[in-house]
């Protein structure tokens, strides 16, 4: 690893109070902005292919099939890439790492502009999903360490509706630029923003606070649970760390599982709402993605309410309302194929529907993840749970397709509203698992 | 304050989701988008109500409100009133009965029916007011063009939807209020504790296996209900039945709720068209299975409770029986240890005195009463050490139960009356023996029972005394004498004290005996837990 990328040495501890609490207070704000912009700039750099699609379809007469399996090797890099980079990322600095991806794949994207070869557009995207990867671990260690346990629900659902703004900014600006001046330029423009915002993040993002001087996060705010995280496996070895809290750690795979079917019910949304609505519901393309669009909407929504829903009313535990919100999977996705009627209103309410409670679980997930695991290794184990999460996606693409060819639409909805039931049966153990220890009712 | 109102606004928005989404799905097998409120929605609604504080009320009912209003625009409809004013008119209600709902789980789902019915009702008031009024309206203008066949057309027409309204508010309710109280009760009323780290120790608890079965029933269940041809069409039902009672057997009514929710998703699937007596059919079906499977479950539970209790009983009984046993052995005893150091002391020191008085004094008179005296007194020891030995063996606590049963064997002359007793004794050498007091007297009692028994009937030559130590205590006598009728066993007062000692211990007795066979015999097995 190069010199910089490793994490800071730890400098002198601040030892004034009101210093620290400044410190604290001016940091946090300015990271979670900070990676907040960053992380929507990923997705403009991730999805600018997909709305710039049909323009390079009619340009250079590239095939569907082409396409999907880009799409497919994208999904498999990215899921590798951010378990690799999140075993990398946890012994390095998330300034330069989360930095140096944004600027890399805002590069990647300035190329694939210049190219007009299926097998450059190929490896390129490869390339690409790969420093894609390089985004959500650094987000995942950032935020486990600079906001505390109690009050990480809120914090974490915020900085998780970036996803969403990054994906219904995305349709719109590559749309615009496309429109106007061709499709090259749908991928060099969002490509110059990621990489001037990627050295925005060099210049603005920091390491972990004990690497300002700072005490932990769970000092600072007197948090027992985030002071037990902090202590725990004290003295163990990275590679231990990795076996012991990521590889075999049961929750960790159980989360992993459960990840697979929410992504498969959200890629599959995402990627097929609007064949479904133009397939079925006669939409003309603009109105589908308009329709598309109030998913992001929803999701923004949703993943707020469930994190702080967890953190307020389920005292900051991320099974119940996992569980809770599986349940609205499964009736949002039974709403939307058994919707009688057509109107754009009433597929849009559910299409938000869907992202209301698709991303609920994303978020959570995750979050969850990180907090099963231990300090060191949170952006492993959050890689581990997101390289699970693009195999569903995978799955939600080329074997999903051949699904609806054998069964067409009925096929497609009963693959993801099981996906949605088995969710929820798979977060089950975690409710067992927390309440075996205290068991008070509360009347 | 500013908490107040986020929560409302997540409860709000949490609620139009899923209410949105109901209406949908209700939307879907009603085909009529007014009723199709009263189905799933306003069920959502009720059960969500009846569980949240009354503060947050006006989020639940806002999201219900805004919904309809914007529906009722949307699908341009605009003779929505009368779902508005049901909408409306359950506020009090369910204000007044969350005023009883608290308690026991059978309480509340008493109060729970009660509000499904009454609120059904009240659907059907609404529904018939408006239904007049705008009957009176419509017939007006009518009676002004035309003649008495589309009239009576009229007339019936109201009657049905009528029917409909009740059993879609019925059948939405039975459905969702309770899952809408599991959810309640299973994950709003524990305290939860965050994950931690700590999870890693912890194993996993996923039953897979039920978890399979389950699946693997359910699955079977959509096919049975989908994949059965028309002549099979009253077995249908019966295959719905299964999966309730397999649920409730195993975890009542919760269970059982969950059974039919499955099975609701079963039947929709297999619903065949949207006729409204076909709706009126899989809204029946539906309601009644619900019915039954819960109404089932509270049954099957309320037998397990009562069985758990019985058992408690039953424990405390044994236990109180078994004090009783051993509060009579130590009275005994003290009573024993009395009479032994007391009543033998102070009539050896009788007849010391007597015999001294008979030395002493010269008189025939005085002297034939000092040695009366002196008999009598010897007399009252003999009585004395008979009782003794009934009240307490005394050479139990001097030789321990081995050395005891030996000599018993010896007391009773068994070798003299042509008996030859062997004695087996079958005692752990690793574990230390530690018999309860009251194990060893009735131990000890029953063989000599037993032996005395043998001796006075039996004719026996052989006896076998066999005695194991294990997790339990078992004691075998064997003889080979001419046995006794079935009948008469334990006739005697003797041996059905002991059997009912043992099963106040907690024991097993059993007596059995062959006369007139080509072996007789009697042989006695006692099982006596070690305590």
């Amino acid at each position: 690893m190069i010199g910089f990328l490793k994490s800071e040495q730890h400098v002198q501890p601040v030892k004034d109070p009101k210093q620290i609490d400044e410190l604290y207070k001016y940091w946090r704000f300015h990271i979670m902005f900070t990676m907040y912009a960053g992380y929507a700039l990923f997705y403009f750099t991730r999805k600018s292919f997909n709305y710039a699609m049909p323009a390079m379809i009619a340009d250079l007469g590239l095939d569907k099939s082409d396409i999907g399996l880009m799409g497919t090797f994208f999904y498999i890099t990215y899921g590798v890439s951010k378990f690799l980079s999140g075993i990398v990322s946890d012994r390095s600095n998330p300034r330069y790492f989360m930095g140096i991806g944004l600027v890399m794949t805002g590069i990647v994207n300035i190329l694939f502009g210049f190219s007009s070869s299926i097998v450059i557009f190929t490896l390129l995207w490869m390339v690409n999903a790969w420093f894609q990867g390089w985004g959500w671990p650094s987000c995942s260690k950032l935020l486990t360490t600079w906001y505390s346990r109690s009050e990480r629900g809120f914090w974490w659902s915020l900085w998780n509706t970036a996803h969403n703004v990054g994906g219904a900014l995305i349709p719109l600006l590559v749309g615009v630029v496309t429109l106007h001046y061709g499709w090259r330029y749908g991928f060099i423009i969002p490509g110059i923003l990621a990489v001037f915002v990627g050295l925005f993040l060099c210049w603005r993002l920091r390491d972990k606070p004990v690497t300002l001087g700072l005490p932990t996060v769970g000092h600072w705010r007197n948090d027992t649970l985030e002071l037990a995280q902090e202590n725990e496996g004290l003295g163990l070895t990275n590679t231990e760390i990795l076996r012991k809290y990521v590889l075999n750690n049961k929750y960790i795979w159980l989360l992993a599982f459960s990840y697979v079917l929410v992504y498969i019910v959200r890629t599959a949304i995402n990627d097929w709402g609007n064949l479904y609505l133009t397939e079925q519901h006669h939409y003309s393309l603009i109105t589908a993605n308009a329709a598309l669009s109030l998913f992001e909407v929803g999701g923004f929504v949703g993943s707020l309410v469930a994190g702080w829903g967890s953190d307020k009313l389920f005292d900051g535990n991320r099974g119940p309302m996992n569980l809770i919100f599986a349940i609205g999977i499964f009736l949002s996705v039974a709403a939307l194929w058994l919707m009688p009627l057509t109107g754009f209103v009433l597929q849009a309410g559910c299409f938000f529907a869907i992202g209301f409670f698709v991303f609920g679980p994303q978020m959570l997930i995750g979050m969850a993840a990180a907090e099963c695991s231990h300090k060191d290794s949170v952006g492993a184990a959050t890689g581990f749970v997101g390289l699970f999460a693009y195999m569903g996606a995978a799955l939600a693409g080329y074997p999903l397709a051949l699904v609806m060819e054998q069964y067409h639409w009925a096929g497609f909805f009963t693959v993801i509203s099981c996906a949605a039931a088995v969710v929820g049966l798979l977060l089950l153990p975690f409710l067992k698992a927390q309440t075996s220890d205290v068991n008070v009712v509360v009347s | 304050m500013r908490n107040y109102g986020i929560t409302s606004l997540c409860g709000w928005l949490l609620i139009s989701c899923s209410w949105f989404c109901l209406w949908v799905l209700s939307y879907y097998f009603i085909m009529e988008p007014e009723l199709a409120i009263l189905l799933f929605p306003f069920a959502l609604r009720l059960g969500t109500v009846l569980h949240t504080p009354k503060r947050y009320w006006l989020a639940v009912y806002g999201a219900e409100w805004w919904l309809m209003v914007s529906l009722a625009i949307l699908l341009d409809q605009p003779q929505w009133l009368s779902v508005i004013a049901a909408s409306l008119i359950s506020v009090p209600i369910i204000w007044f009965a969350q005023k009883y709902y608290y308690g026991s789980q059978w309480r509340r789902l008493c109060v729970m029916g009660v509000v499904i019915f009454s609120t059904a009702l009240l659907n059907v008031l609404v529904f018939s007011s408006q239904m007049l009024s705008s009957q009176i309206l419509s017939s007006q203008i009518l009676s002004l063009q035309m003649q008495g066949a589309q009239d009576a057309a009229l007339i019936t027409a109201p009657l049905y939807s009528l029917w409909m309204v009740f059993l879609v508010s019925v059948t939405g309710g039975l459905m969702l209020v309770p899952s809408c109280y599991l959810i309640w009760s299973y994950l709003f009323q524990k305290s939860w504790i965050p994950l931690t780290v700590n999870l890693v120790s912890k194993p996993i608890e996923l039953r897979s296996r039920h978890v399979v079965i389950y699946v693997v029933l359910f699955a079977l269940s959509i096919a049975a209900q989908v994949g059965l041809p028309e002549e099979l069409r009253r077995f249908a039902p019966f295959c719905l039945a299964i999966p309730i009672i397999l649920l409730a057997f195993r975890y009542g009514w919760q269970g059982a709720l969950l059974g039919t929710l499955l099975n609701s998703v079963a039947l929709i699937a297999a619903r065949s068209g949207v006729s409204n007596m076909e709706i009126t059919d899989l809204l029946l079906s539906l309601s009644a299975q619900s019915l039954t499977g819960i109404l089932l479950g509270m049954g099957i539970q309320r037998q397990r409770e009562l069985n758990q209790k019985l058992r408690h009983e039953l424990n405390r009984n044994h236990n109180l029986s078994r004090q009783l046993v051993k509060a009579e052995e130590s009275v005994r005893r003290d009573i024993a240890r009395e009479l032994h150091d007391e009543i033998g002391q102070n009539i050896t020191a009788i007849r010391t005195q007597a015999s001294i008085l008979k030395r002493v004094e010269n008189t025939p008179m005085g002297e034939s009463c000092a040695s009366t005296i002196e008999s009598l007194s010897l007399n009252i020891y003999d009585t004395t050490k008979g009782l003794l030995t009934q009240l307490r063996p005394k050479t139990l606590d001097d030789l321990g139960l081995e050395e005891a049963i030996h000599q018993l064997v010896r007391e009773l002359e068994c070798e003299a009356n042509g008996i030859s007793t062997t004695i087996i004794w079958n005692e752990p050498t690793d574990v230390d023996l530690d018999l309860s007091d009251a194990t060893s007297v009735t131990l000890y009692r029953i063989c000599q029972e037993a032996l005395n028994n043998m001796v006075k009937y039996a004719q026996a030559t052989e006896a076998r005394i066999t005695v194991t130590f294990e997790q339990d205590v078992y004691l075998t006598v064997k003889d080979n004498g001419v046995g006794f009728k079935p009948e008469e066993t334990l006739r005697g007062f003797g041996l059905r004290g002991m059997k009912e000692r043992v099963q106040a211990l907690g024991g097993e007795f059993t007596l059995s005996s062959d006369s007139g066979t080509q072996q007789p015999g009697t042989a006695l097995h006692v099982v006596l837990p070690k305590l």
